[in-house]
């Protein structure tokens, strides 16, 4: 179905291919959202998306700060660089990018 | 107690985990992602969505749990948000898969500046790219793969970059005579791709910006010119996640964990199927995870008749691996001050006085941060020759509660930085 529209993360998008690939079939699950919190700020983020969307989705790029005090925000989107880390709950150093989004999560950055 | 243990939900795990299954073997499969399917069938739809699951059907599957210690033979220790758990097996099948090799050059340490896969990882789990500026570069065919997914979902990507030449790509394309699916494939990038520019001989010099990036410096022969950008999706390669295979004693080979004709390393009863045994791509990692799985229930006669497909895949990733081999200039990308241990902060200046990894880590830190060196240990490979030392546990940073043995409290915070 070429040029349907789909809401991803709150916004309208254009299907641009209408294949089993396009945004309205990988996000079948995204139509819903689930609400949270980063920083404070309430986020729609798209069910099963995981932390690390919300974070983007609440504008914020830097989700913590290096030993040496320098922005940083993740590399490696599968769990093995530790850039992304955020507190999750009140628990610290939570990697972001493997934590699903669920209703009522507090999640803070420190950047 | 479960006859094999997959370790990696992955196609190569799903594989063995489906051939196993096939041989009346009871499977249990251990992945550290919230769901199966690893990176390349990350929220894949269609065909392969579903062949996962029928995969997985018979199978046990733990996700989300991290195997972070090897107690005794025949055990692992994992760590699940529920708390850790120990696990044992008769056979054990390890599809550890690979993560991306990061370089360091200026400025790569700012926000928004990912890993290629890392940022269509990103997007797969619902980070919004539509009219975002991607920049996408490094070196082999995932950046044509990345950048046809992003660029499907709404990314106005700008370029992309490959370090290789034209004429090495093109020693690579006479090499795929006779193998059509593979042409196609090929060509079915570069079609699907079309109004994007590919570059050949073209790499990032720097990454600028106040507090995330702004811009990307490009280079292209001896031209030099600057594009403006949101995101830049870099990545030079693959390489194999060797750690728990190490940690168990399995021998490794020039190009990962180093495995028999039965897929079985040089540990009995303990098999490596998939990129962890060097990279090869999709069609390998299932046809050695599919050896892995029948060898470790005993149907050595079914794995014996697909040695031939493996060993004409395999040639076909050696061809891949020169073709797409990274060039001496992203030696001397680092500046001084370019950090190459982004979690202890540890500049090119500093590591490259020192004359191997130990004695790197006595005196700087590099590498003993909470990712354990997964991420400067192949830069520091590739710009200094150092292989990394011996493995020990825990391969992964853990709460302190799992490695006492005890319950841990939801009070105690995840550190990964305390434990070394």
């Amino acid at each position: 179905m070429p040029g349907h529209y789909v809401s991803t993360a709150g916004r309208p998008h254009e299907c641009r291919r209408g294949t089993q690939e396009c945004v309205r079939h990988i996000g079948s699950r995204m139509t819903e959202t689930v609400e949270l919190r980063v920083n404070g700020v309430r986020v729609q983020a798209p069910r099963g998306a995981l932390v690390s969307t919300a974070v983007f989705l609440a504008g914020v790029a830097g989700f913590r700060r290096s030993v040496g005090g320098q922005p940083r925000g993740p590399l490696c989107g599968m769990g093995i660089c530790f850039e992304c880390r955020v507190t999750i709950n009140g628990r610290e150093h939570c990697r972001s990018c493997q934590v699903v989004c669920e209703p009522g999560m507090e999640v803070r950055t420190d950047a | 107690m479960p006859d094999v243990v997959v370790v990696g939900a992955g196609p190569a795990g799903l594989a063995a985990a489906r051939r196993a299954v096939e041989c009346g073997a009871s499977v249990t499969m251990v992945d550290d992602n919230p769901a199966a399917g690893g990176q390349i069938w990350r929220a894949a739809g269609g065909r392969l969505r579903r062949e996962t699951e029928r995969w997985l059907a018979r199978a046990e599957l733990i996700t989300g749990a991290r195997v972070f210690a090897a107690p005794a033979p025949g055990r692992l220790a994992l760590e699940t948000l529920q708390g850790e758990m120990e696990i044992a097996y008769r056979s054990l099948v390890l599809a550890t898969g690979a993560r991306e090799r990061f370089l360091p050059f200026p400025g790569w340490t700012l926000p928004n500046v990912m890993g290629a896969g890392g940022l269509q990882a990103l997007a797969k789990s619902g980070l919004p790219v539509e009219r975002k500026k991607v920049v996408v570069a490094g070196c082999g065919p995932l950046l044509l793969a990345v950048a046809e997914y992003l660029r499907d979902h709404g990314a106005n990507v700008r370029l992309v970059a490959e370090q290789a030449s034209r004429s090495s790509l093109l020693r690579f394309g006479l090499g795929l005579a006779g193998r059509p699916g593979k042409l196609i494939q090929a060509a079915g990038f570069r079609a699907g791709l079309l109004g994007v520019r590919y570059f050949t001989s073209c790499w990032p010099m720097a990454a600028e910006g106040s507090e995330k990036l702004e811009r990307v410096i490009m280079r292209r022969g001896n031209r030099t010119w600057s594009e403006s950008c949101d995101y830049l999706a870099c990545g030079f390669g693959l390489i194999p996640n060797v750690e728990l295979p190490a940690l168990l004693g399995c021998r490794l080979g020039a190009k990962g964990v180093a495995v028999d004709e039965f897929q079985q390393t040089s540990v009995a009863g303990v098999y490596c199927a998939g990129e962890v045994t060097g990279i090869g791509g999709l069609e390998l990692s299932l046809v050695e995870g599919e050896i892995a799985g029948y060898a470790a229930a005993g149907g050595l006669e079914a794995a014996r008749k697909l040695f031939g497909a493996r060993e004409s895949r395999r040639r076909f990733a050696d061809g891949l691996e020169r073709a797409f081999a990274p060039r001496e200039e992203l030696k001397t990308l680092a500046a001084d001050d370019t950090l190459v241990c982004r979690c202890e902060d540890v500049t090119w200046a500093r590591v490259r006085r020192f004359t191997g990894w130990r004695e790197a880590k006595l005196h700087t830190r590099c590498g003993m941060g909470p990712c354990q060196g997964r991420v400067c240990g192949g830069a520091v490979e590739f710009l200094l020759g150092w292989k990394p030392g011996s493995v020990r546990p825990p391969v992964f940073p853990v709460r302190v509660g799992s490695l006492a043995g005890a319950v841990p409290s939801p009070q105690c915070g995840e550190k990964p930085g305390d434990i070394r």
